[in-house]
């Protein structure tokens, strides 16, 4: 069962006309919504749509030029540092720390978090990932996809009631792919919720319960996973078709 | 190598922006100007042969410092660079080998040096000539000179780290071979420096053969250097025993510091950090024994180079070894985890004083020993931990968890050599003229390291309010 140290409010995210600018470029364009508690909130857009920069505003690494956003009723700037003990992160690319072991990684992560039974937290984890025998060899030595289980396992060992989640499923394997969405599905029956930025949308279309599309910025369409279904058409499906309509772009096929 | 030279000026300017690093060169070149603008009253305190022997030995130090390419390679492998890439990683993906990009970084960062920091040094020095009685040729062999030195020292790290990657116990014995010579040079009449470094020889004796043996031994350093550029890299996988906990125990006095402080020396253990850092401690304070020994003992100076000068001059290392620890690791996994960039800075810190108390206040005793001035250690010490201390923090003030891209900075060297340099050349001073007035000198040193001491409280409590916005991405 997820825990917090702070009160879970519903909705859990809740944003509102956030605008960014890098320089020349904008990167989000007056973005509103609102995730509620027990959500899978998928958000999907194609390259450079803002999803990451949405992602970085929401964890406190990023301020945004305009607008609004409160994350279990903390402001992302000025309370990161709280915010960051009651969520989980899994950044767009795995970057653990080179020179600690797997092990060592989750045990220094335990150890920041204030996490008194860390040693069976990460037996459980390493568990998961079936990474007992790579416990003891230094993440730059290891494979993307066993980086990749450090930084899930990471993000996942403190239990927080609310996970961010960048492309989560990237050089997982099938197997682990099917094991991290199942234990994600449960996650979220047991009362977490879940803002995911994903591309793979045969697998976010089956786990989500709701989407944001993202393009340019600006949002295409929000709502219930359901809404972008129907008539034999799948979410990869509906977002192909609205990227190229009503993003109004022509694209390459 | 074009493309290279736009790629460094991407990367550098984007710490701030393009006009900020346009803006160090001329922060040099106004330097530069200051320098050749008091001209007169520079050569009235030290000699000019002093002046250009310490020029020369910064610059060497300089060039050993920015060289060691061939480490290059195996970081972009091991993806040390975080998010960032390079060219440099082609060969990767693209068919060409590591000793043709290695060796056009190589050229690139040459290139680099040459034109942002040794011209802009010597145009400075050329736009106060009309003000000073030097020559414009005077300023145009200095110019040449310093380029020969720079690229000897480049070269020399360059092959050394070449060595490194072959053989530890062939770097270690060359090392040592080197450090031997040196010492010889330095010490004794056997071995002149100029043998040793030819193009100091070359701009005290303008002696042409000397301009000829510096490039020839720099082509051929950078030819051995770029013959032994690996082009394949150990992917085997390192095991450790689980060590964590044990060091978290060990600093467990640092309180919540102490997974941090676990976690940075672990760092300096497995990526050998700490013994290069030691190593890149040691050199430039060996050069500077030998240069405080050289020019009290060889040259004639009246000035007396006292163990208070060289213990002020040791703090000032301080900020090449920050800058190593900020170096070791890619840190935008910290940007997932509930800690803030100024604690990280000040765990570097306390990492910092760690490594470096020891070997500060060897070189220091080593010092007062060598020039028969033990007594003067009572005030020696404090002055080299007060100078480490304050140059360590400003540094960190300053740069936070990027030294070397801040250090590239105009606006940041700038306010850099504004809060280091105005003490440090106070203490120099006060111990040039302890001589003549030592009670008098004594009180001000005193005077000086406690200020440099509060200093440092201020500015580590400023940390906080400076970099606690800033996240843990590289770039």
């Amino acid at each position: 069962m997820p825990s917090a140290e702070v009160a879970v409010p519903d909705p859990i995210i809740a944003v509102k006309g956030l605008s960014k600018s890098f320089k020349n470029t904008r990167a989000l364009e007056n973005v509103s919504f609102k995730v509620p508690r027990g959500a899978f909130y998928g958000c999907f857009g194609p390259n450079g749509a803002g999803k990451s920069t949405l992602l970085r505003i929401l964890t406190g690494q990023l301020e945004p030029s305009d607008g609004s956003a409160t994350v279990l009723g903390l402001a992302p700037g000025a309370d990161a540092l709280a915010l960051k003990r009651n969520v989980g992160i899994v950044p767009e690319s795995e970057t653990p720390p080179s020179f600690l072991t797997a092990v060592e990684y989750l045990e220094f992560v335990c150890r920041l978090r204030g996490l008194d039974d860390g040693e069976a937290r990460i037996t459980k984890w390493l568990d998961f990932f079936d990474m007992a025998d790579k416990k003891d060899t230094l993440c730059k030595d290891m494979s993307k996809g066993t980086r990749q289980k450090i930084m899930l396992a990471s993000a996942f060992i403190h239990l927080p009631p609310l996970l961010f989640l960048d492309e989560p499923f990237i050089n997982l394997d099938p197997i682990y792919q099917r094991r991290v969405r199942d234990f994600l599905a449960d996650f979220v029956k047991a009362g977490g919720s879940i803002f995911m930025c994903s591309h793979i949308l045969e697998i976010a279309g089956k786990v989500c319960t709701d989407a944001l599309i993202l393009d340019r910025g600006a949002v295409l369409a929000q709502g219930p996973i359901a809404s972008f279904k129907g008539d034999g058409r799948d979410l990869a499906d509906t977002f192909l078709d609205m990227i190229e309509t009503k993003g109004g772009a022509p694209r390459l096929a | 190598m074009g493309l290279m030279m736009r790629e460094e000026a991407r990367f550098q300017s984007n710490f701030t922006s393009k006009l900020s690093f346009y803006e160090f060169p001329l922060v040099l070149t106004l330097f530069a100007f200051a320098a050749g603008y008091f001209y007169e009253e520079l050569i009235r305190t030290s000699p000019l042969t002093q002046l250009l022997v310490t020029l020369h030995f910064s610059i060497l130090l300089y060039g050993v410092s920015t060289g060691a390419f061939a480490f290059l390679g195996k970081e972009i492998v091991d993806r040390r660079f975080g998010n960032v890439n390079f060219l440099l990683s082609a060969p990767i993906t693209q068919p060409i080998q590591f000793k043709t990009t290695t060796s056009a970084f190589y050229l690139k960062d040459a290139a680099y040096y040459f034109a942002f920091t040794l011209t802009p040094i010597a145009a400075g020095l050329a736009l106060a000539q009309p003000f000073s009685s030097y020559t414009m040729p005077s300023v145009l062999f200095l110019w040449l000179s310093v380029i020969l030195t720079f690229s000897f020292g480049l070269a020399l790290a360059y092959a050394f780290s070449a060595v490194y990657l072959k053989s530890r116990r062939l770097f270690g014995a060359l090392a040592f071979a080197f450090m031997a010579l040196l010492a010889i040079a330095g010490f004794t009449d056997l071995l002149p420096i100029g043998v040793l470094i030819p193009s100091i020889h070359f701009q005290l004796a303008k002696d042409p053969l000397s301009l000829v043996a510096t490039v020839a031994i720099t082509v051929a350093l950078s030819w051995i250097a770029t013959v032994m550029v690996q082009e394949t890299f150990e992917s085997a996988e390192s095991e450790f025993k689980e060590n964590f906990l044990e060091r978290a125990r060990r600093f467990r006095r640092f309180g919540r510091y102490a997974p941090l402080l676990a976690k940075e020396w672990i760092d300096l253990e497995r990526s050998h950090a700490l013994t290069k850092m030691a190593f890149s401690f040691a050199v430039p304070l060996v050069f500077l024994s030998l240069s405080v020994w050289f020019l009290n003992n060889t040259l004639g100076v009246a000035l007396k180079f006292d163990t208070v000068f060289y213990a002020g001059n040791v703090g000032f290392f301080g900020v090449m070894i920050y800058s190593w620890l900020n170096h070791i690791d890619i840190t935008e996994y910290y940007d997932t985890l509930p800690i803030t960039v100024p604690r990280l800075i000040k765990a570097k810190l306390i990492v910092f004083f760690i490594v470096t108390t020891g070997i500060t206040a060897f070189f220091v005793i080593l010092m007062a020993f060598v020039n028969e001035e033990t007594w003067k250690l009572a005030v020696a010490l404090p002055v080299a931990f007060s100078t480490s201390a304050y140059t360590a923090v400003a540094t960190a003030y300053l740069t936070g968890l990027r030294t070397n891209t801040a250090l590239l900075n105009g606006p940041v060297i700038a306010r850099f050599a504004i809060i280091t340099v105005p003490p440090l050349l106070a203490i120099a001073f006060l111990s040039l003229g302890y001589e003549l007035f030592p009670s008098l000198a004594l009180q001000w040193i005193g005077l000086v390291a406690a200020g440099m001491a509060l200093i440092t409280v201020l500015l580590y409590a400023l940390i906080d309010g400076r970099w606690v916005k800033a996240t843990f991405q590289r770039a």
